[in-house]
């Protein structure tokens, strides 16, 4: 029995090694076979089966928020109106009581808000819908809406001699939509910098100023730079494009009338420059550009030399023209700037140190009155018509800080919600948005990664040798479920990505601690994908889009030759994340790097991520294949004409 | 005072000829631990964030001045380990103390050659790793000793006295942590006194060791004060030299080290070598074709490691020997000496070293290009010593 | 009575050459050039061949030569911008203004760019949906950039950041080798170069051809059959009529009718045009011999003598002889690459400078200084 049992046993045991072994080598022929790579050991079935867009985390339902976007003060300055994006809602605020009196449901993500100056018509720009809406104040009760370009951000009203208008920064066309109001149209649509964000009008209405957030793609060594579009709205015209010298992610924009002065904060960013260090501004710091939008622009530092307040986004300046305050989202603070000042100092200087200013970190304790500490993630301001209050969109606590402009002292808060703590990613949001974790605070995640997006720029981390290894920053838009993560795939999770490791390369200061660390990339599961196609378009493909469908996953060429499975695109790029997760060599490693096997990137989202490969060498997708492609390393390519290859890139801008 | 506001660090020593060590007392009462046991002594403790302690040893000679490899150093030292050294600083480091965003602050002597005065004092930083040795303030033009220095909310405070004559009366001031490098406020100049240490007092006060009568007492002054009030504590028959509040204190951020103490080379990288405030005497700046790289050597002398040539755009990149002061010649076409610092810089094993110039403007951010350096070959600087270049690397 | 004879005087001093001129050209239907005034590399013209010329809405007037894009400033002087600047290259070769933003578009001779506010973007077969790089003609239809290139037509919505080709692979061109498009109200004409003309209508997505019948290149056996020439070298569309330019002769279309000339038919001075602007319903044509002028019935010749003369001929329905006349001035070159006409003035843009054509007055403008 005992005998029996023993023999039984080890018949089981063995049996239970050969098929162990027998299925890892079947498992090894079965990938070997259908990617045609002979170089891969075991691969994880998840790597290419059972994957679907419904189990990633960002498809789930999650909790909403009451985090204030725009804002807008009544021109009686009894109300403040407060876009709740992620509510599809819009909050009145009494501002003597400091109470919400009425939630009013406006469908597509409410984003910035612009008031008439009777205060009669509210405009709301739908970021999510795609449109913009005109609430009748007085009713509540939405009046008109009209469709503009892809995910419309900031909006500005314009009187003009022709005529009231609208200008719309559409962020995610890369336009700017410019509407007359009687009749209500887009009269047109000019073509702004990457990402228009932010709107102000400018001499009266007779010009209007969209600050970009994200410079154009500029190829390896180049310094990039980013937009200040300026458009006569009466005309529909573009009258000048101020570039920003390697700055970008400005995220506000204002006229100082008494000074004929466009301020736009701005991030000063030094990617070109090997990451050695964080202290003294080396990987980036904060300014704020002076335009005459004349041709003069000078750039002026906000940042200290032993502290940094990251992230300026707003900037609200008053009617006389003495003050600016910028909103710092990454350190909580918003800075006040006394004009007076800054215009002194600037008439006293010099044409090199003006030319130098934005690097000279001592420069700001010039012209900054005060850092006022708030609540976290400040993101919009907006000021009282009788300037004697400033309000404060705190995002990611719900609320809006009123502060006394004379004594720069707070007046009380606007609670909109709970600050929604309970909310693992919400608290992963405000880690990410949180300077506090780099040295000094001087950036934070989202410095890098707006909106979790992507600031479009390459980087020198320098722990794999100073010059080696460039590499193009990349969206963490729709990164769910695409581990492992590093441009060599060596990070397998999200948490190693993210932590001591980070610490040392980027952040220098303490790992992030580890509870932190989990709701940071339960946010970062949670973000979905970029949306690239315009509401009007989505669900159908065009006939291109269609070819372009039919050229990604063919498995032959037009003539019969078959295409080898290692080249054909859907076996690296394996829907539904369009990544297999696998290494690969597609030919493309350049002279200074180290490895010619990079990580396979998903492709969700893709066309708003330019620049692409490794090191952001190609600026555009069709250069992938018209300028760096190697011998068919990348997918077969050689037999395409023009048609085809356009047609395939169609199909990739609707992932 | 520890963070957490229970306990307090001092130097004190057991008997007469003892040397100075650091303890550790409990305000609950027990008695002080002995947490160092230096051949030659420490002082200035301080903690960083991950609860290490910091001092400085060993305590400086009076009247004498260290100098490398003996110069009283930057330790750290953790519960359970040895002390191991952080700084290598060509000159004594004397006081300091941990700053909130978790750098080591302390002083040493610019070691400048021009200077007035040798010993003239600055304050300089470096990571809790002994990283990124950098100046935090301080001007030649200023030949200062520089004792116990303070972080105060948005500035730095420190007693100064004139370097060339130390036993003078000592005064309080402070910089703002913004702009350091200029604009040094006294504190308490209507008090007329000597000044021996200046701590933050909470609600808007000072702290301060004053003198009073024949002795030094602790004043508690308001920042705006005109005139000073009674002290806050004098015994007369003992110089009362320095008091801290006992509250907690938020902990100085964190810094994990991106050292690999295996490799004995760190790199240093210069963005522009004709970046430089050494002017000629037109204002030009002539232009270095090389520079000249030295170690200091155990006998003080400056020992060559090598010569690293400058490219068109100003950049050089080098490996150098890991824990040695290192000095820069930069030389022109024709080998003449343009300008130079002595070996004051070091850097750490694995450490990646960037300057914007030599001898820099101070509080600049590099302006935003690819240094032409980081695109050839790195060289390693070991000067004769040939077993170290066969490790060379393969770049 | 001493100063009414002085004036009287000095009236028929003045006016005579006026009133001929106004005798002569009272009854041609279109603005007649008197005068030229040229301009070359002293005005800061980088070079001497000047492909194309065009006033944009806000007055101004913008050139393209084999050495960058130029405006002219207020002060006659002309401002280059080149490859420096992020011209796709130095040869532009067409400009077309949107009229709604201001910006120019730019064909060029390695690719497609927009000039906005100062600032170049460039658009190549590499880094876009462009078929090829060589843009010979550009045109603005709505949202649409229609470029014209040497592989295909290339249509860019400009709001839906979309490429579309149009070639012999999917249209009935004959071959993809497109010299010219044009906007035609609801209709897009596109010119192949050996394949005659296209008619595109956008909405539906059709395209159609039009082939010289005659299908010989040297002459048109019958006229008025279709297209003069296969080989197009221009197309303008203006008020419901389609001109066409072809090295072979020059043809109009209108309301289904071809009409066509050849310089042996014709006052059409030579075979070889090379463009045409039509303004109210005359067409500006230019040649390796000159401009030419004509609604069709009525055609002006501005042609440059053996000893650079300028020289012009009148040539009126049903009159058996030209009016020919010397002119004080000539084109600056014969060889006419481009035109630009309003109602004030007239550009020519040459193989050897830009020239202004200076209109003689009207009748009306003559008798109030009388």
């Amino acid at each position: 029995m005992k005998r029996s049992f023993v023999t039984l046993s080890v018949l089981v045991l063995l049996a239970a090694l050969a098929a162990t072994w027998g299925g890892r080598e079947w498992s090894l022929s079965h990938v070997r076979y259908f990617t045609g790579r002979q170089d891969l050991g075991w691969v994880s079935c998840y790597n290419c089966h059972l994957v679907t867009l419904e189990d990633q985390p960002w498809a789930k339902p999650r909790p909403k928020h009451d985090s204030p976007a725009g804002l807008a003060v009544s021109p009686d300055g009894a109300r403040l109106y407060v876009a709740l994006d992620d509510r599809d809602q819009l909050a009145v605020v009494d501002v003597a009581s400091r109470q919400i009196v009425q939630r009013v449901r406006v469908s597509g993500n409410p984003y910035g808000l612009a008031l008439d100056p009777t205060g009669k018509r509210l405009f709301i720009t739908c970021k999510g819908g795609d449109r913009v809406a005109v609430l009748d104040t007085k009713s509540l009760k939405e009046a008109e809406s009209i469709e503009v370009g892809l995910m419309p951000a900031g909006v500005a009203f314009c009187e003009t001699k022709s005529g009231p208008r609208l200008v719309v920064a559409n962020s995610g066309s890369d336009d700017i939509s410019i509407l007359s109001l009687s009749p209500f149209k887009e009269i047109a649509r000019p073509a702004a910098g990457r990402e228009p964000y932010a709107v102000a009008a400018a001499r009266g209405g007779e010009l209007a100023m969209v600050a970009c957030r994200l410079a154009a793609a500029v190829g390896l060594d180049a310094p990039p730079s980013s937009e200040v579009t300026v458009v006569n709205p009466g005309l529909g015209r573009v009258v000048s494009r101020e570039s920003l010298d390697s700055a970008h992610l400005s995220e506000g924009v204002a006229w100082v009338p008494s000074r004929s002065w466009a301020l736009t904060p701005l991030v000063k960013v030094r990617n070109l420059v090997p990451i050695t260090q964080v202290a003294k501004g080396w990987v980036m710091s904060s300014g704020l550009a002076v335009s005459d939008l004349g041709g003069a622009l000078i750039q002026m530092p906000l940042d200290e030399v032993n502290d940094y307040f990251a992230d300026p986004s707003a900037i609200a300046v008053d009617a006389a023209g003495r003050r600016a305050y910028v909103a710092s989202g990454g350190g909580d603070t918003v800075s006040v700037i006394d004009l007076e000042r800054l215009a002194a100092w600037l008439a006293k200087a010099g044409e090199r140190e003006k030319e130098e200013a934005i690097d000279d970190l001592t420069l700001s304790s010039e012209y900054v009155l005060a850092r006022l500490p708030t609540a976290r993630n400040p993101r919009q301001l907006a000021l009282s018509p009788d300037g004697k209050t400033f309000f404060i969109a705190e995002r990611l606590q719900d609320s809006v800080l009123a502060v006394n402009t004379e004594t720069l002292q707070p007046l009380g808060r606007i609670a909109l919600g709970d600050g929604g703590l309970s909310d693992p990613i919400r608290r992963g949001e405000r880690v990410f948005t949180q300077a506090a974790h780099t040295f000094q605070r001087q950036f934070s995640c989202r410095s890098c990664h707006p909106d979790g997006h992507v600031d479009g720029l390459a980087y020198d981390f320098d722990g794999d040798g100073v010059g080696d290894n460039l590499l193009d920053n990349r969206t963490l838009q729709g990164v769910a479920g695409t581990m492992p993560f590093k441009w060599n795939g060596k990070n397998p999770s999200l948490e190693i990505q993210c932590g001591p490791r980070f610490a040392r390369v980027l952040m220098r200061t303490d790992p992030i601690p580890p509870a932190d660390l989990q709701d940071l990339t339960t946010f970062l599961q949670s973000q979905p994908p970029a949306r690239t196609v315009h509401r009007s378009q989505q669900g159908k493909l065009t006939e291109s889009q269609e070819k372009g469908r039919e050229v990604f996953f063919a498995t032959h060429q037009p003539n019969g030759t078959p295409i080898p499975r290692d080249r054909q695109c859907a076996t690296c790029h394996r829907p539904p994340l369009f990544t297999n997760r696998l290494p690969s060599d597609i030919g493309t490693k350049g002279r200074y790097d180290t490895t010619n096997h990079f990580d396979t990137p998903h492709l969700l989202g893709i066309a708003a991520s330019a620049p692409y490969l490794h090191d952001g060498r190609a600026k555009t997708l069709e250069e992938l294949w018209t300028v760096y492609q190697t011998n068919d390393l990348h997918g077969v390519s050689s037999y395409m004409n023009k048609h085809q290859l356009n047609d395939l890139i169609e199909y990739l801008k609707t992932l | 005072m520890a963070p957490d506001g229970r306990s307090v660090l001092f130097v004190g020593k057991e008997k007469p000829d003892s040397a100075w060590q650091i303890y550790q007392a409990s305000l609950d009462g027990t008695a002080p631990q002995r947490l160092t046991s230096m051949s030659g002594g420490a002082m200035s403790p301080d903690f960083v964030s991950n609860g290490d302690l910091v001092f400085v040893s060993p305590v400086p000679a009076v009247g004498g001045d260290g100098s490398f490899p003996k110069a009283a150093s930057v330790f750290a030292q953790s519960r359970q380990g040895p002390p191991h050294r952080l700084t290598f600083n060509a000159h004594d480091a004397t006081d300091l103390t941990v700053l909130g965003d978790g750098r080591i602050l302390f002083a040493t002597a610019f070691g400048s050659t021009t200077a007035a005065v040798a010993s003239a004092q600055a304050l300089f930083t470096v990571n809790n790793d002994g990283t990124e040795f950098t100046l935090y303030a301080g001007r030649h033009d200023r030949a200062l000793r520089i004792r116990r220095p303070r972080e105060f909310g948005n500035r730095l405070g420190y007693v100064a006295s004139s370097a060339d004559a130390p036993s003078r009366e000592a005064w309080a001031e402070t910089v703002r942590s913004a702009r350091p490098f200029s604009n040094e406020e006294r504190l308490f100049a209507f008090a007329k006194t000597e000044c021996a240490s200046v701590s933050d007092g909470g609600g808007g006060t000072y702290l301060a060791s004053l003198k009073h009568g024949s002795t030094l007492a602790i004043y508690r002054v308001a920042t705006n004060a005109t005139a000073l009030g009674p002290a806050l504590f004098d015994d007369p028959a003992w110089h009362d030299i320095e008091a801290v509040l006992a509250t907690p204190r938020p902990q100085p951020v964190g810094h994990i080290s991106a050292m690999s103490p295996a490799k004995p080379f760190g790199t240093i990288l210069c963005l522009d070598a004709n970046r430089t405030s050494f002017l000629a005497a037109d204002g030009s700046v002539p232009k270095a074709e090389t520079i000249r790289v030295t170690g200091l050597a155990a006998d003080g002398s400056a020992k060559w490691l090598g010569n690293v040539p400058v490219h068109a755009d100003g950049s050089f990149m080098a490996e150098v020997p890991a824990d040695l002061p290192l000095g820069f010649e930069a030389l022109d076409a024709r080998g003449q000496v343009l300008r130079a610092t002595p070996p004051v810089v070091w850097v750490r094993a694995g450490e990646n070293r960037a300057c914007l110039g030599c001898h820099e403007p101070h509080g600049r951010s590099p302006r935003n290009h690819r240094p032409l350096a980081v695109r050839a070959p790195l060289m390693r600087l070991v000067g004769p010593d040939a077993k170290l270049a066969q490790t060379g690397s393969s770049r | 009575m001493k100063t009414t004879l002085a004036s009287l005087i000095a009236m028929l001093l003045v006016t005579p050459p006026a009133m001929f001129a106004l005798d002569a050209v009272g009854d041609v239907p279109f603005p007649i050039v008197e005068r030229f005034e040229n301009f070359g590399k002293e005005s800061g013209i980088p070079a001497n061949k000047v492909h194309c010329v065009t006033k944009t809405s806000d007055g101004r007037l913008w050139i393209g030569t084999w050495d960058g894009l130029c405006v002219r400033e207020p002060n006659g002087q002309f401002r280059r911008y080149g490859p420096e600047h992020g011209l796709s290259h130095k040869m532009v070769l067409a400009i077309v203004e949107d009229p709604r933003t201001g910006d120019l578009w730019l064909g060029t001779m390695r690719g497609l760019s927009r000039f906005s506010a100062g600032k170049l973007t460039a658009f190549t077969q590499t880094s876009s949906g462009l078929p090829n790089n060589v843009v010979y003609g550009v045109a603005l239809v709505g949202d649409t950039v229609w470029a014209a290139t040497a592989a295909g037509t290339g249509a860019f919505n400009t709001k839906a950041g979309e490429w579309k080709i149009y070639d012999h692979n999917n249209t009935v061109m004959h071959e993809p080798w497109c010299y010219t498009v044009t906007g035609a109200g609801d209709l897009v004409y596109i010119g192949v170069w050996g394949g005659g003309i296209i008619e595109h209508d956008p909405k539906r997505g059709t395209f159609k051809e039009y082939r010289d019948p005659d299908k010989d290149f040297h002459f048109d056996l019958v006229p008025d059959d279709g297209p003069i020439n296969d080989i197009t070298s221009w197309l303008a569309w203006e008020d419901g009529i389609l001109w066409q330019t072809t090295y072979f002769g020059f043809s109009r279309y209108a309301k289904g009718q071809w009409q066509t000339w050849v310089e042996t038919r014709s006052p059409l001075p030579s075979n070889f045009t090379q463009f045409v602007w039509p303004h109210k319903r005359a067409a500006w044509v230019g040649s390796d011999r000159g401009v030419s002028v004509t609604d069709g019935k009525f055609w002006v010749n501005y042609l440059v003598g053996d000893k650079g003369e300028g020289l012009v001929e009148i040539h009126r329905p049903g009159a058996t002889q030209p009016e020919k006349r010397t002119m004080s001035t000539a084109l600056a070159n014969q060889f006419v690459l481009g035109i630009y006409v309003d109602d004030t003035e007239a550009w020519f843009a040459t193989s050897k400078g830009l020239s202004r054509g200076v209109f003689a007055k009207t009748k009306t403008a003559v008798a109030a200084a009388k």
